[in-house]
């Protein structure tokens, strides 16, 4: 991570408003391409861009610098609200669920048989 | 989302100028109608709130509990961190403490991993009590905690830090949220590689803690 990709978005949380620019500069096309892939067609991607950057100017204050990637940061944020878009639509959800509620079941399950066992 | 996350630009397309210029446009507008333009984290808030006594404050609980980040660089943690006793101590005395037991998987590390969750919801602080987890050596692998949160989607459980064991019979882990954890559900420890991940592959997970059961 190099401070000029981090600053716009710890400038944004703090209320500067060229950060907006510099946000959209920067990740703009990161958020166009991910709402491309989920959309029907641009006009529908316009509309998940423009949710994707609402949520980031709602989220910017969660991202810290010392702990993770601007670009990571919004690439989640992003693949969030294009699931959450999805999800509205009644799309089946993608992406890597599977694998973690699988997870979480057979976590429950060695739970169950511990307590059983008890 | 995946793990290449940072490596789209390659085939990434450009925003269109006019659409780019609407998203700003509309950003301005948000920031100059709520004076910010999102709600200033935990650690901007007591620093605009405050002064010097909450920097004090701040300081102590900097000195007491590790940030995620110190955490990446310390020394495996073992139940001789007197610090976390006093903060596990003080959250035992509170009604508002769950304490949920561990539940081991199959995976090796965690076996023979007994232990707790002792959580306060109200500040946003626990701790990890474990007996019996393999120790870890940090150069090759890190314990990480996961928080999932009823109140977010499940896909995306909240980062709560990663974490060394060292040996000894008990070792206390202080747990800092990523993010504000508001109905947690399940805590879930592990091993990933070191300095942890922003999203878990989960090929092992070591221990659980489903909270309510």
């Amino acid at each position: 991570m190099t401070a000029s990709v981090a600053s716009p978005l710890v400038r944004l949380a703090a209320g500067e408003p060229s950060a907006v620019r510099e946000c959209v500069t920067a990740f703009g096309a990161m958020a166009w391409t991910l709402a491309l892939r989920s959309s029907a067609d641009e006009t529908d991607a316009e509309e998940a861009v423009r949710e994707i950057f609402d949520a980031l100017w709602q989220e910017a204050g969660c991202f810290d610098p010392s702990w993770e990637d601007a670009r990571t940061f919004v690439a989640a944020l992003a693949r969030r609200r294009l699931e959450a878009r999805a999800r509205r639509r009644g799309a089946p959800a993608t992406h890597d669920q599977g694998w973690f509620n699988w997870r979480v079941l057979c976590a429950g399950r060695a739970v169950q048989d511990l307590e059983e066992a008890r | 989302m995946t793990p290449h996350e940072g490596k789209e630009r390659d085939d990434e397309v450009m925003l269109p100028p006019a659409l780019a210029e609407r998203m700003i446009a509309i950003g301005e507008r948000q920031l100059r109608a709520r004076g910010l333009v999102a709600p200033p984290s935990r650690r901007q808030a007591w620093r605009a709130r405050s002064g010097w006594l909450v920097a004090a404050a701040a300081v102590v609980a900097w000195l007491y509990v590790p940030s995620p980040l110190a955490r990446r660089r310390a020394a495996p943690v073992t139940a001789a961190v007197s610090p976390v006793r006093a903060l596990l101590d003080s959250l035992l005395g509170d009604p508002a403490t769950v304490r949920v037991p561990w539940g081991a998987s199959q995976d090796p590390a965690g076996t023979g991993a007994r232990g707790e969750v002792i959580w306060h919801a109200p500040t946003q602080r626990g701790v990890m009590r474990f007996t019996g987890l393999v120790p870890n050596d940090p150069q090759l692998s890190q314990y990480q905690l996961w928080i999932i949160d009823a109140a977010r989607d499940a896909r995306y459980p909240v980062d709560g830090g990663v974490f060394d064991v060292g040996s000894g019979s008990e070792v206390l882990i202080p747990i800092t949220a990523r993010l504000p954890v508001a109905k947690p559900s399940l805590f879930a420890v592990t091993l990933e590689s070191p300095g942890g991940v922003v999203v878990s592959s989960r090929e092992r997970l070591v221990l659980a803690a489903p909270v309510g059961s």
